[in-house]
């Protein structure tokens, strides 16, 4: 979306010109803008591995997984900024919870803080992906500024929610009708944030 | 409190708010807290990113040289980016739209950088001027990123600088005299007596002569006063008509192939440049669908305007219109001015206004700027070497009417392009005419 913002509008090349024409736009691909979406695309294709179902991911059914996860994965490096990579988040939520309710996964600490993480690598990773144009040739030290940025975020991110997710664990109880409600509030006060966020001057 | 809509967010911002949300109601609905924790660094990170958030867009500036390079010279093209207040912007990403004629090295990139508040970025973008001309350069545009991707501001850009490149005069020299020389000053030895550095002679001593004139060896000889007559010193004002009004050929650029406004702006600037060292006037006159002309000037300043002017130059007739009147003004065509018109031969009206001239009593010399494309085979159907034939052998009639008019017509060889046809003018200029002005 954004990347594209210098792109010219003109008449869309069809059938072998469009080849012909990506091809062209691949070969002028820049290390730096690469390098962000293998990263992006890596984390997609790990998330999708570890949110899937263990048994299904290590059993027959192995290579399909992997290839899925490829597939995947390569629309979030090729395709950045477009809908592809919420798509990809929401299937690897939806993983998660199917393979940790019907099938019986643990959702152990070092899974989720894993899982946890690689969903925000392929989020953040995408994120500067989609701004950054394939061909653009990015000033030294660029990337590692941003990557460092990221891993202090991730590591703040991560301790926030582990730590509240082991003391949830440690503080144990029985669910009641509270937690669904809090939980909403939560929700729409994250709504509210991320609004009042946006639109304040 | 209101939206400022120059920086609107990314598809990663409502994707970090919607898997903030999906997360936490599962967990809420499914008693999950594994699915906030999952949650947890997207919202973080997106409540981080967005913590500060610039009121001002980047600022992006364009400079192009001060000085108009030559085709030929390296230029360089600076664009310099700015945060627009004092938020650090993740990522500023520029482009320079680079003319035709001025490939610039990785112009066809955009360039990214991040920037400090308070810091300018700048990108100098280097190449060279491949041909003369008034080139458009830029726009440069930008746009600017915070929040690591989540906020993205509106493109900025700046208006289309214009960079003039002037004309490389191939090597010219015209050792012969002027046929017809003006004022009383200059580097030119004129065919009237006066005072100057040339010897025409010695005589008689006549009053009102100088005594700084006096040649003693003769007067001690003969024992009457003689003085040592000379040539009086004239400068000359050149008259460079560009017919234009047609192109033909293919421009290659200063290494390549000229066209024929490639040859006729270059030779312009060659005999002009001659010239206007020489302490001449020069003046210079577009034929073509808006004529325009630069008046008669001389100094190393004018050099430059003319060499300014010469930039602009360009076709602007399309091959159907008709061709522009032809006017002798006496202001833009001195009847002691040398002509020189820098013509294809390629439509009837610059010949009509050769033969005018001419006619008027001006010197005027034709240089032919079609060259070797007048012999240059076309590819076509069977008649199409025949029709060419036939073209050329029109165009040689043209000519040696000319000829028969007193006009000399001679090709642009460069050095000594003009000598043997102004050596020729100059014993025309000698000999009594009848002109009609």
């Amino acid at each position: 979306m954004n990347a594209l913002r210098f792109r010219r509008r003109s008449q869309a090349p069809v059938g072998v010109a469009f080849a012909l024409a990506r091809l062209a736009q691949v070969q002028r691909t820049t290390a730096v803008p690469a390098v962000v979406r293998l990263v992006a695309a890596a984390a997609a294709a790990m998330a999708v591995l570890v949110a899937m179902p263990a048994d299904v991911t290590v059993g027959e059914r192995g290579v399909e997984v992997l290839a899925l996860a490829l597939v995947l994965a390569a629309g979030v490096g090729l395709f950045p900024g477009s809908w592809w990579v919420s798509a990809v988040a929401l299937f690897v939520v939806v993983a998660w919870v199917a393979a940790t309710v019907a099938f019986g996964d643990a959702a152990d600490l070092v899974r989720v803080g894993v899982l946890a993480g690689l969903l925000y690598v392929m989020h953040a990773g995408a994120a500067f992906a989609a701004v950054l144009p394939h061909d653009c040739v990015v000033a030294p030290g660029v990337l590692v500024r941003w990557a460092r940025r990221q891993a202090a975020v991730l590591t703040g991110g991560l301790g926030v929610g582990l730590a509240g997710l082991t003391a949830v664990r440690l503080i144990g109880g029985t669910p009641t009708l509270a937690g669904p409600v809090v939980g909403a509030a939560v929700a729409a006060a994250l709504a509210g944030a991320f609004a009042y966020l946006l639109r304040r001057p | 409190m209101t939206h400022d809509p120059q920086w609107t967010p990314t598809r990663a911002l409502g994707r970090a708010a919607l898997l903030t949300g999906v997360l936490v109601l599962l967990a809420a609905v499914l008693g999950r807290v594994d699915l906030v924790a999952l949650a947890a660094p997207i919202a973080v990170g997106a409540a981080w990113a967005l913590r500060r958030r610039p009121a001002e867009e980047p600022q992006v500036e364009l400079e192009v040289p001060a000085e108009p390079p030559a085709e030929g010279s390296e230029v360089a093209l600076v664009v310099r980016v700015g945060a627009g207040d004092a938020v650090p912007l993740d990522l500023v990403v520029a482009r320079l739209a680079a003319p035709r004629w001025l490939p610039l090295e990785q112009a066809d990139r955009p360039h990214a950088t991040d920037l400090p508040p308070g810091e300018l970025a700048q990108v100098v973008f280097t190449g060279t001027a491949l041909r003369w001309g008034r080139h458009a350069a830029g726009p440069a545009r930008a746009y600017g990123v915070v929040g690591d991707g989540l906020l993205i501001s509106a493109l900025v850009g700046t208006p289309e600088g214009q960079l003039p490149v002037h004309p490389v005069p191939p090597v010219f020299r015209a050792t012969d005299t002027m046929p017809r020389a003006s004022a009383l000053v200059g580097g030119h030895r004129s065919r009237r007596p006066g005072e100057g550095g040339e010897l025409a002679g010695v005589r008689r001593y006549a009053p009102g002569d100088r005594l700084r004139r006096v040649d003693w060896r003769t007067t001690l000889r003969t024992g009457e006063p003689h003085v040592a007559a000379t040539w009086s010193d004239r400068d000359a004002t050149v008259v460079l008509v560009l017919d234009v009004a047609h192109e033909a050929g293919v421009s290659g650029g200063v290494h390549g192939r000229a066209s024929v406004l490639d040859t006729t702006v270059r030779a312009a600037a060659a005999v002009a440049e001659h010239y206007l060292r020489r302490g001449d006037r020069v003046a210079l006159v577009e034929l073509s669908g808006t004529p325009r002309h630069l008046r008669a000037g001389n100094g190393r300043r004018h050099l430059q305007a003319a060499l300014d002017w010469l930039a602009s130059t360009s076709v602007t007739a399309e091959a159907d219109e008709p061709p522009p009147p032809v006017l002798i003004d006496t202001r833009l065509y001195p009847i002691s001015a040398l002509v020189v018109v820098l013509t294809p031969l390629l439509q009837p009206a610059s010949t009509q206004l050769i033969a005018t001239l001419a006619r008027t009593g001006r010197v005027v010399t034709a240089v032919d700027t079609l060259g070797e494309l007048a012999d240059h085979p076309l590819v076509g159907t069977e008649w199409t070497g025949l029709a060419q034939r036939l073209w050329r052998l029109e165009r040689d009639v043209v000519i040696d009417q000319l000829r028969e008019a007193g006009v000399p017509v001679t090709g642009w060889s460069g050095p000594g392009s003009l000598d043997h046809v102004l050596r020729d003018l100059t014993r025309l200029a000698a000999a009594p005419r009848i002109g009609v002005r």
